[in-house]
């Protein structure tokens, strides 16, 4: 069995992949807890990983994804991993990461300071090196900074994951686990020349095996709908040629982008629901030319999940979750007879903690444990003589 | 999203505060704290003097659940005023499905899910709410993965029971083929605070002491069904035949055709019930092979001449029958109700062996000799786990004294031996025990002869050293002898076993045993006497030891384990139990050595080979002078055996010399006394043995026959053969018995 961990911070990320062979990959890192308020309700996350990682037997992450630089999805970062290009960031407690997945916009971007800094150093420390990182997208941008510095842009290649590839270091065979990188185009970093952060973050597709059965959950990190609509139309086009591309659009799990900001889902917040851009509600809705349907593929289950505050009943706050698209997002998974799960609200709005996703031979599963029964909890001590 | 349909829940509501019972009001109230997530009070209710709180619990469901639980389900849970019955969690939905854990409900009722395994009694005491909650949760999440029912647990009853009981034999539940008898008696069991009991059996085995009832039983064996499908119970023989016709079977014809022919034989009154029972091979998937069969037992409410009636075979005019030329098929039994009892099958050896944890029952053919305090304890516990098929000899009757330390719990003034076999044999099906009421050491009957002859085991429990040696030496059999025995205070067990393949006998185990006695510390005091018996009797031997019957049950138990794992292995094995003041218990393993017999001048020297190799290695420490001593052992005059078992080495004060060794006597008397002691005179002085230096023969020299001539006049007091042995170069070895050879012949 593989599990899903979303971790109820807020407005923010940290999902960790506990794969059924005991690999571990965590995406994104948002220490968001205020330690000194105990009303707050966001999960003490070095706390969570640290006694998870403890029962498991290790102190390290197989993989830690940054899918951008955002203090949402890097808080505290530098507090709680060892970092290998300084040595103030190595003691023994702090936890290892044996490999970074980084959008080359960690490389480019500039008057970065904190966590991001941190990453940004760290990031460059590893492509020096030439391994323990993957750099996803390889604009030209990219090989001319490296250039700068002196790097050998062919020595660098065997690190970089383009949008469309499969990500090495995991496989369905060995560990029942495979990614595929969606975002960042190379060619919109190009357009652009200037690093936008949140449209060039990673996306990916997982696609598990367990069990004999095929579960696929997308990553949105914080890519607005104009993005995943490309995202859509690339595959799409790609599918024309190749109909298994089709297979890289479908979902049984989308951690949808951005904190349920209608951003994600289109252009105008609208008044109870967001009218979806057509890439985004072929997504979530529709069905690739063939018919059949991108959500809830194989029957292996529909769930989409807001990394989010709970959803409000108004919109006096601008920022996300947004009702309307949140409204949005429910009606899109009922099609699926799937279930809509915000961080913040599970199980419920008072008294939330990490949303658990199990995937294995029956799809994927909201995992729901209750405090009290339990088999051997209920069963008494035997004694001989009772039937 | 499509409306759920729930059945109605009873009564009326009531506000949460104003539940009464317990166990409602902590439901009630844990749900309101609103800290259990996953569940959700709906509302609070009162019928009659129940009280019902329904929840809303959101289960743990997978995508492509295996069956059809839904999120959320609702569950109205009935709490009983007494709190005698459970709280029973009822699943409002009205397709809620049919999965394996629910109990029997009437058709148009909501599913009752069963919940915990355990008596509610046994829940009681660590019943709360939270944990109500979590287990119905747990139940729901793994019912809809399919996970409640395990795949290596036993396949579910088709129908829940009403705890009736009816006992069938056990060959109804086989699961090949079984030859049913066309006619089954009933007998009355008892009635228990819970359930009533009824035992089935074919005419003529029904069990002597029951009181046969009125009711004539028919079997039928229905095709194969998938278990966990069936839930729900027929209520009339119409429902029944219905319910089997589902699967192409026609009860109705059976049920007809045997009434018919019943009553053209006159073998059953028409003023009799009908007992039905109905096998139902289960198979754990739809095609999968036959693992189990339930029997259900149906008793119809009417006798047999008004049930003819409502088949159609014949038809009632002012009470006088009138047979139908024609069977009136409109006439399907829908007026015949039936009472459903639950057929539990009756104890065979297979089903024996695995209640006792054993992987299969044993078919090891034992003759035991010997059915008192022990014996009997022994048998008992073998018996009962399907071990051996039994021969029990025992001549003595049931005193009533013996009730105080004996297995047998009635039957005084009756033969041990038959009392035993007639209480153990009917309690398992298929287990052998035959009784033989006999003296074992006088000259057996033919039953005895044949007994001993095809005896895998004999099993000598008689607590008789002269049993046990007869067992040992004069029974013509092949089959292997063991002893069990207690020491006189009941403190130590004794079991002995001889090789498979007799080379190491019974006499030579317990030989070894009392060498064990006499030198291991650990055994010291072992067959002490206890104080004066209690008498039972105006009679010179009529006293009984004073052993407690724990001590008894205690060894017994060690004792059946003790013979298991001895038959388990081939070689001879003697050990002793000694039990402390609270009953603890140590085991002490006696080494035990093979044997060699020799026989001269009538007599059968029977010497160990540990004292032979003892003895030679003490000749070579001594070279070049010689050396000897005096040899511990036993003497069986009736048999003319002398057992050689042990030895004294040289004495302080001999005389070892190249030519010559004079033993000498310094220690030897308390050595012979600590034997004797030790081993309440089993062992004790047997004789002499002295080495020969290299170059000399072991035949005897001058010297040797004049001490073999005083030798000869000091044992003559005890009646025994003087005893000389002399060690020689090599491994010769030679004993000379009751004469010597002339030295200069």
């Amino acid at each position: 069995m593989h599990k899903l961990t979303f971790h109820n911070l807020g407005n923010a990320d940290c999902t960790r992949i506990d794969l059924a062979n005991g690999r571990k990959v965590l995406v994104d890192y948002a220490n968001m807890r205020c330690a000194d308020d105990p009303t707050d309700k966001r999960v003490d996350l070095p706390q969570a990983l640290r006694h998870d990682l403890r029962l498991a037997g290790r102190n390290d992450y197989d993989v830690v994804v940054f899918t951008h630089l955002d203090h949402d999805h890097i808080c505290g970062s530098t507090d709680f991993f060892y970092f290998e290009h300084v040595a103030a960031l190595q003691s023994d407690s702090r936890v290892r990461m044996q490999e970074i997945w980084v959008p080359a916009a960690a490389l480019l971007e500039d008057d970065l300071d904190g966590d991001a800094l941190t990453i940004h150093k760290e990031a460059w420390h590893r492509v020096r090196a030439g391994h323990g990182i993957r750099v996803f997208s390889s604009p030209g941008l990219l090989t001319a900074t490296l250039a700068r510095r002196g790097i050998n842009p062919a020595r660098v290649q065997p690190l970089l994951v383009n949008a469309g590839e499969t990500v090495q270091g995991f496989s369905l065979d060995t560990d029942g686990v495979e990614f595929f990188a969606h975002s960042p185009f190379a060619t919109r970093t190009d357009r652009n020349e200037l690093v936008n952060r949140n449209a060039d973050s990673i996306a990916l597709q997982a696609t598990f095996l367990d069990g004999g059965r095929t579960t696929r959950a997308l990553f949105f990190a914080d890519i607005n709908h104009d993005v995943i609509a490309d995202i859509v139309e690339v595959t799409e086009l790609h599918g024309r040629r190749d109909p298994t591309r089709y297979d890289r659009l479908r979902w049984n799990v989308v951690k949808v982008a951005h904190h349920s900001s209608y951003t994600a889902v289109g252009p105008d917040k609208g008044t109870t629901k967001t009218v979806p851009n057509p890439g985004v509600e072929r997504l979530l809705e529709g069905a690739d030319p063939n018919g059949v349907t991108y959500g809830g593929a194989e029957g292996s289950g529909a769930l989409i999940v807001s990394t989010s505050k709970p959803i409000p009943t108004n919109d006096d706050d601008p920022q996300p979750p947004h009702r309307q698209a949140a409204a949005y997002y429910r009606d899109a998974v009922a099609t699926h007879s799937g279930a809509f799960k915000v961080t913040m609200e599970h199980p419920s709005a008072a008294r939330p903690h990490p949303l658990v996703i199990k995937i294995d031979s029956f799809g994927a599963t909201v995992e729901k444990t209750t405090t009290g029964g339990g088999g051997p909890v209920v069963t008494p001590a035997p004694r001989a003589g009772h039937q | 999203m499509e409306l759920e349909t729930y059945h109605r829940a009873a009564g009326d509501v009531v506000a949460p505060g104003d539940l009464q019972i317990p166990k409602a009001r902590e439901l009630a109230v844990v749900l309101a704290l609103d800290d259990f997530p996953f569940v959700r009070l709906v509302e609070c209710r009162r019928a009659g003097d129940a009280e019902i709180v329904v929840v809303d619990v959101e289960p743990e469901v997978p995508p492509a659940p295996v069956h059809d639980i839904r999120d959320p389900e609702r569950v109205a849970v009935t709490f009983d005023p007494a709190d005698v019955r459970q709280p029973d969690p009822r699943a409002l939905r009205t397709d809620f499905p049919y999965p394996p854990h629910i109990n029997l409900s009437l058709p148009g009722e909501a599913r009752s899910l069963c919940l915990f395994e355990e008596p509610y009694a046994e829940q009681k005491p660590r019943w709360t709410a939270a944990r109500f909650l979590g287990q119905l949760h747990d139940w729901l999440s793994r019912t809809a993965r399919g996970e409640l029912h395990a795949p290596d647990q036993a396949l579910e009853p088709l129908f829940f029971s009403t705890g009736n009981i009816l006992v069938v034999p056990a060959s109804f539940f086989a699961t090949g083929g079984v030859d049913l008898p066309e006619r089954l008696v009933v007998c009355a069991g008892g009635q228990g605070a819970r359930e009533q009991a009824l035992v089935a059996a074919a005419p003529g085995q029904a069990p002597p002491n029951l009181e046969t009832l009125a009711l004539a039983g028919m079997a039928f064996t229905a095709a194969p069904r998938t278990h966990g499908l069936i839930q729900r119970r027929p209520r009339t023989l119409g429902d029944l035949h219905r319910y089997l016709a589902e699967a192409g079977e026609d009860l109705l014809a059976t049920v007809r055709e045997r009434l018919r022919s019943w009553h053209r034989d006159g073998t059953v009154p028409l003023d009799h019930k009908l007992l039905l029972l109905v096998r139902m091979p289960k198979t754990r998937t739809a095609h999968g092979t036959v693992e189990a069969v339930d029997v259900w037992a149906f008793v119809s409410h009417d006798d047999i001449q008004t049930l003819g009636a409502d088949v159609g075979i014949w038809t009632l005019h002012d009470g006088q029958l009138g047979a139908n030329l024609t069977i009136d098929e409109g006439q399907v039994g829908d007026a015949t109700d039936l009472l459903l009892y639950n057929a539990v099958s009756t104890l065979t050896r297979a089903s024996a062996a695995a209640l006792n944890g054993e992987a299969g029952p044993a078919d090891v053919a034992i003759v035991a000799v010997g059915a008192g305090a022990l014996g009997s304890q022994v048998i008992s516990m073998l018996y009962r786990s399907g071990y051996g098929r039994w021969t029990v000899v025992d001549e003595d009757l049931f005193y009533p004294h013996n009730a105080a330390r004996h297995f047998l719990p009635v039957g005084v003034g009756l033969p041990k031996a038959e009392l035993l076999a007639s209480v153990l044999g009917p309690l398992v099906d298929d287990g052998a025990i035959t009784p033989i009421v006999a003296n074992v050491l006088a000259p057996p009957g033919d039953e005895l002869a044949a007994a001993f002859n095809t005896a895998d085991v004999v099993l000598d429990a008689s607590a008789s050293v002269a049993v046990a040696r007869h067992l040992a030496l004069d029974v013509p059999t092949a089959a292997r002898r063991l002893s069990v025995f207690l020491t006189p205070d009941g403190r130590d067990l004794v079991v002995l076993a001889e090789s498979t393949d007799r080379s190491t006998t019974l006499d030579h185990v317990e030989t070894e045993y009392y060498r064990a006695l006499v030198a291991d510390d650990r055994l010291a005091h072992h067959l002490d006497r206890p104080g004066v018996g209690v008498r039972y009797g105006h009679g010179c031997r009529d006293t009984s030891g004073r052993v407690p019957q724990e001590l008894v049950g205690l060894h017994a138990a060690i004792a059946a384990r003790a013979i298991r794992d001895a038959l388990q292995t081939s070689s001879a094995s003697a050990r002793v139990w000694r039990a402390a003041e609270d009953r603890s218990v140590q085991v002490v393993p006696v080494e035990v050595s093979s044997y060699h017999e020799i026989t001269e001048a009538g007599w059968t020297v029977v010497l160990s080979d540990r004292l032979r190799d003892a003895i030679l290695q003490q000749r070579a420490e001594r070279l070049p002078n010689e050396t000897g001593g005096a040899l511990v052992g036993a003497f069986d005059a009736q048999r003319r055996r002398v057992y050689l078992v042990d030895h004294v080495p040289a004495p302080a004060d001999s005389v070892e010399q190249p030519t010559a060794f004079v033993r000498g006597a310094d220690g030897l008397p308390e050595a012979f006394r600590h034997a004797a002691s030790a081993s309440a005179h089993q062992l004790d002085y047997a004789g002499e043995w002295h080495s020969h230096p290299d170059g000399h023969s072991t035949r005897p020299s001058t010297d040797d026959v004049a001490l073999f001539a005083w030798l000869s006049d000091h044992r003559l007091i005890d009646g025994f053969p003087p005893l000389m042995l002399i060690a020689g170069e090599g491994p010769t070895m030679s004993v000379y018995l009751g004469f010597m050879p002339d030295p200069d012949a």
